[in-house]
């Protein structure tokens, strides 16, 4: 079934375009709002904000390629981010993509197979104060060690298993 | 009227015309490949680097960069180098840049002869390639029956994509992914829908697009290039006929002197007329002003 | 600590994201005050002007002289884009700012606009700052119900109206005519100047793009003046500047420092040298697009644009990158390459092809399995890149990997000869498997001179 935003999401996308003086500008308002409700940007979702927005797909689409934080596939519960530019690579980020392959077999670039986690390698994520980074959705995890990684994700798999009960 | 020196041949020339122009106008040959005269400059592929001396303050000063001849304007007292080592090897290097992942299969591209890569090539490129890697290559897409779109040849120069968008008013093609994987391509992979789609060939400067009609059946250099017109035709289209031994092979657009055309023509002249009884040849082509041709194309409702 | 913060004083404040808070201390009285007494416009351009305030972006252009280019005698809308998309390696100190202090950028941005009669302005987020972007967004909506942002601003007759807009992980659209087009929506790729955005940029209005750090000391200055800005700093390089300091240091954080400020002093008291006692062995001063400096070089200069310069780097957007003794800079390189590899837009030739090549040669060496005359290849792809494309992303590349070949070749060197790190002793990437026994040349290939292949084409004739 072709992916829609809910009514409420609709309006304010609709609300976003009066801020611009073409509704184009609202190409990348309008992605974050899909990306929002569902954690990815896919052709369908592609496809809904063309009509949305009354511009032709092509536009869209060249937008969503070139833009990498929208993902183009499902990307599971928790998208996990870790940063593996410069001041994170200095200061120990390859070790913790190492931990996360090793340790919990949560392999680059794949959808585990409970479907909750989905793991790639970003670009510097702009708090390299507190490196290394990691971006779980929308929240960012600062200042890691391998400890707080373990704990972040054992933490992940229970508040996702009690989610599963309500 | 401002008056410049270029490579020491010195011209006046309106004002607010760009160097490309002026260095035109004074018989100089400058390369190009984003740049057509239909569009603004875009200003991406670099190939007409040159290098620019321009008056500030009664004194002749070097510009610290290179400047791209198709978008700088002219000013009073310029004095521009297009052949100096600097330019030379700034636009070796940009040959070796469209090269790198070109898959230099001439031999059986229809391009071949009357291909800007291949002629800039020969004039301006390096004589060896530093490359050790793989050659990128793109999945195969395809534009329908009549357009053949070979992706690795492509130099990434966008004219198709604002000849679709500025003149055959189609938004179907577009640029996607970026950096060095960057391909152009459509969302959905069908034929251009236009009834003009077919001049995309004629603006690709490159192999990247071509005939699919005549694909593989005559080399560029062995037709013969005739102007005629159609009396059917409906939009008065002026072609040009590609004709070996009496068969038309293809139809283009006329081009004037640098490779441009002088104006669209139908898909249906393009594609459908291979027959000699259903064209009139003219004896010259009548040279009206390239703009005027420009605006006969229709509009989007006529397509 | 010695340094406290001076112009950005609100970042130290707690709960300064809040209006009440920011009011307390003195927040938009500056633009009570410009729309009271009717400063006119030019005399704000004028202000920050005599200030000597520059862009804190990377580019340190006067700001002051960008807004008096605004042409007046239009009647397109003009516009004002704040540049929050922060995505230079080893640079977050708008994110500090947006995050801790967000009503001082919103009222710099409302004195900016009006300098240049600007109507609406948008700050521009990167994508993945949510959780300033949410900060930001509460504050607008305060400011707004505090009639500060509208119509009819504090019944002054002037109407603005502030909007946010958010990227989506493109480091290019941080260049100001790349930030443009991606508020249009398209790709976000660099236009070729000129036109200036000053003169045709939003929807070929007018338009003003500026860093947000600028813009948050537009405040402070007009409630000090200009003579206040300058008693800090040089007589080109004034006030204070935000540094962000990342890697191997023992208090990694965003610091204000006076232009002009000693770096070693800078280096030992505030960020409390190298961690865990090892010793220095480079530093990138300005964020990852300029060039690295040695130990000697860094102690050597001063905290401002032109002392920077002089000893061989750039300050750029005040983003310090420091590595120890134990850092291989082979690694490093293929980092830096790594990163602009993914970031080129693709829209010129060199920046396209080049950067992707740049990268392939270092993973060559990061395999042991480079030719012996890589090094000549890579400088001469360098050559090719720098200074030939639109903007300079093309050079950013060059600047940090060239300075680290050029001032540590011992460290490269060893990589191709031996095929593993002289730091760490081993290959960081396995080898391809597909590569024949007799892969390596003997001899280095000696590739022609440019100058044996050049031909006068004044003298061939033209075929066009």
């Amino acid at each position: 079934m072709a992916f829609e935003l809910t009514k409420e999401k609709q309006e304010l996308v609709k609300e976003v375009i009066t801020h611009y003086p073409d509704p184009r500008s609202a190409i990348l308002p309008a992605m974050h709002i899909v990306m929002d409700e569902r954690g990815w940007v896919g052709d369908d979702g592609c496809q809904h904000v063309a009509e949305l927005l009354e511009v032709p797909i092509i536009y869209v689409y060249e937008a969503l390629s070139f833009y990498t934080y929208f993902p183009k596939h499902p990307v599971g519960k928790y998208h996990i981010q870790v940063c593996h530019n410069i001041a994170c690579n200095l200061r120990g980020s390859e070790e913790l993509i190492e931990h996360l392959v090793n340790k919990h077999g949560i392999i680059e670039n794949a959808l585990t197979d409970d479907g909750l986690f989905y793991f790639n390698r970003v670009e510097c994520l702009g708090a390299c104060g507190n490196a290394p980074v990691m971006q779980v959705n929308d929240e960012y995890y600062e200042d890691l060690t391998l400890e707080e990684v373990d704990k972040l994700i054992e933490g992940f798999k229970k508040s996702s298993g009690n989610g599963k009960n309500n | 009227m401002p008056k410049v020196t270029i490579d020491g041949i010195e011209v006046e020339v309106t004002d607010g015309l760009t160097i490309l122009w002026a260095a035109r106008k004074a018989g100089v040959e400058i390369p190009t490949y984003c740049y057509y005269p239909w569009f603004p400059p875009q200003g991406s592929c670099r190939i007409c680097l040159v290098e620019v001396e321009a008056m500030m303050r009664g004194e002749l000063v070097k510009m610290p960069k290179l400047q791209i001849a198709c978008a700088t304007p002219i000013s009073d007292g310029m004095v521009i180098h297009t052949n100096n080592e600097t330019v030379v090897k700034a636009r070796r290097a940009v040959m070796e840049m469209l090269l790198l992942h070109h898959p230099l299969d001439c031999p059986v591209c229809d391009q071949a002869g009357e291909c800007d890569l291949q002629d800039y090539g020969y004039k301006y490129g390096w004589p060896v390639g530093h490359n050790s890697h793989e050659r990128r290559t793109y999945k195969k897409t395809d534009y329908g029956e009549k357009i053949a779109k070979e992706m690795n040849r492509c130099i990434h120069c966008r004219r198709c994509i604002r000849l679709s968008e500025e003149y055959l008013k189609v938004h179907h093609i577009g640029a996607l992914n970026r950096g060095d994987h960057l391909e152009i391509g459509s969302y959905v992979e069908a034929e251009v829908p236009s009834e003009w789609a077919g001049n995309l060939i004629d603006v690709c400067p490159v192999g990247c697009l071509t005939d699919k009609k005549m694909r593989f059946s005559i080399r560029a250099w062995d037709l013969d290039h005739v102007p005629a017109y159609r009396p059917d035709c409906k939009h008065g289209c002026k072609c040009l006929l590609g004709i070996s031994k009496g068969k038309i092979y293809r139809v283009t657009a006329r081009f004037d002197k640098y490779h441009v055309m002088k104006s669209l023509i139908c898909d249906e002249c393009r594609f459908e007329h291979k027959n000699m009884d259903d064209w009139v040849i003219e004896e010259d082509d009548i040279n009206t002003p390239l703009k005027k041709k420009i605006m006969k194309v229709p509009e989007t409702d006529d397509a | 600590m010695a340094l406290e913060k001076i112009v950005f004083k609100g970042i130290d404040i707690p709960g300064n994201t809040d209006l009440k808070v920011y009011e307390e201390h003195g927040g938009y009285e500056q633009w009570k005050k410009i729309l009271k007494d009717k400063i006119t416009p030019e005399e704000v351009i004028e202000i920050v002007k005599k200030s000597g305030l520059r862009g804190r972006g990377g580019a340190g252009f006067p700001t002051g002289l960008k807004w008096s280019f605004v042409p007046q005698n239009t009647k397109k809308e003009k516009y004002l884009l704040c540049n929050c998309d922060e995505s230079e390696p080893g640079t977050f100190k708008d994110r500090e700012i947006i995050e801790k202090s967000p009503h001082q950028l919103i009222e710099g941005m409302l004195i900016a606009a009006y300098a240049f009669q600007g109507g609406v302005s948008y700050i521009y987020f990167r994508g993945e700052f949510v959780k300033g972007w949410k900060i930001c967004e509460a504050a607008l909506a305060q400011a707004r119900e505090a009639g500060y942002i509208g119509e009819n601003i504090l019944g002054s007759g002037w109407n603005h109206q502030v909007w946010t807009h958010r990227g989506a992980g493109a480091y290019i659209c941080g260049e100001e005519t790349a930030l443009i087009n991606s508020m249009e929506g398209k790709r976000g790729e660099p236009r070729i100047k000129p036109p200036f955005p000053a003169v045709e940029g939003f929807y070929k209005s007018p338009t003003i793009v500026n860093n947000v750090e600028t813009l948050t000391a537009v405040p402070k200055i007009l409630e000090n003046g200009p003579e206040w800005y300058h008693q800090w700093g040089t007589e080109r390089s004034t006030g204070t500047k935000l540094w962000s300091c990342c890697g191997h240091i023992s208090n990694p954080g965003v610091y204000e420092v006076p232009m002009g400020y000693s770096m070693k002093k800078f280096f030992e008291e505030e960020l409390g040298g190298v961690w865990k006692d090892r010793a220095l062995k480079a530093v990138i001063p300005g964020g990852s697009s300029t060039p690295a400096m040695t130990p000697e070089e860094f102690f050597a200069c001063k905290m401002d644009y032109e002392s920077i310069a002089e000893h061989g780097s750039m300050l750029g957007s005040g983003g310090m990158i420091v590595m120890d003794d134990q850092t291989c800079l082979v690694e490093v390189a293929e980092v830096l390459a790594q990163f602009y590899h993914h970031e080129s837009c693709g829209q010129c030739t060199p920046c396209r092809e080049g950067t992707g090549w740049v990268h392939r040669i270092i993973q060559d060496i990061e395999r042991g399995q480079a030719q012996p005359d890589v090094k000549n290849v890579l400088f001469t792809v360098f050559d090719e890149i720098f200074g030939n494309t639109i903007c300079p992303l093309g050079d950013s590349i060059v600047m940090p990997i060239k300075s680290l070949m050029d001032k540590w070749p011992e460290e490269f060197d060893y990589y191709i000869k031996e095929g593993k790190s002289k730091i760490t002793g081993k290959a960081r990437r396995p080898k391809k498997k597909e590569m024949p026994d007799n892969w390596r040349r003997e001899k280095p290939f000696n590739y022609p001179k440019t100058e044996d292949y050049y031909t006068d084409f004044s003298k061939t004739a033209h075929s066009n």
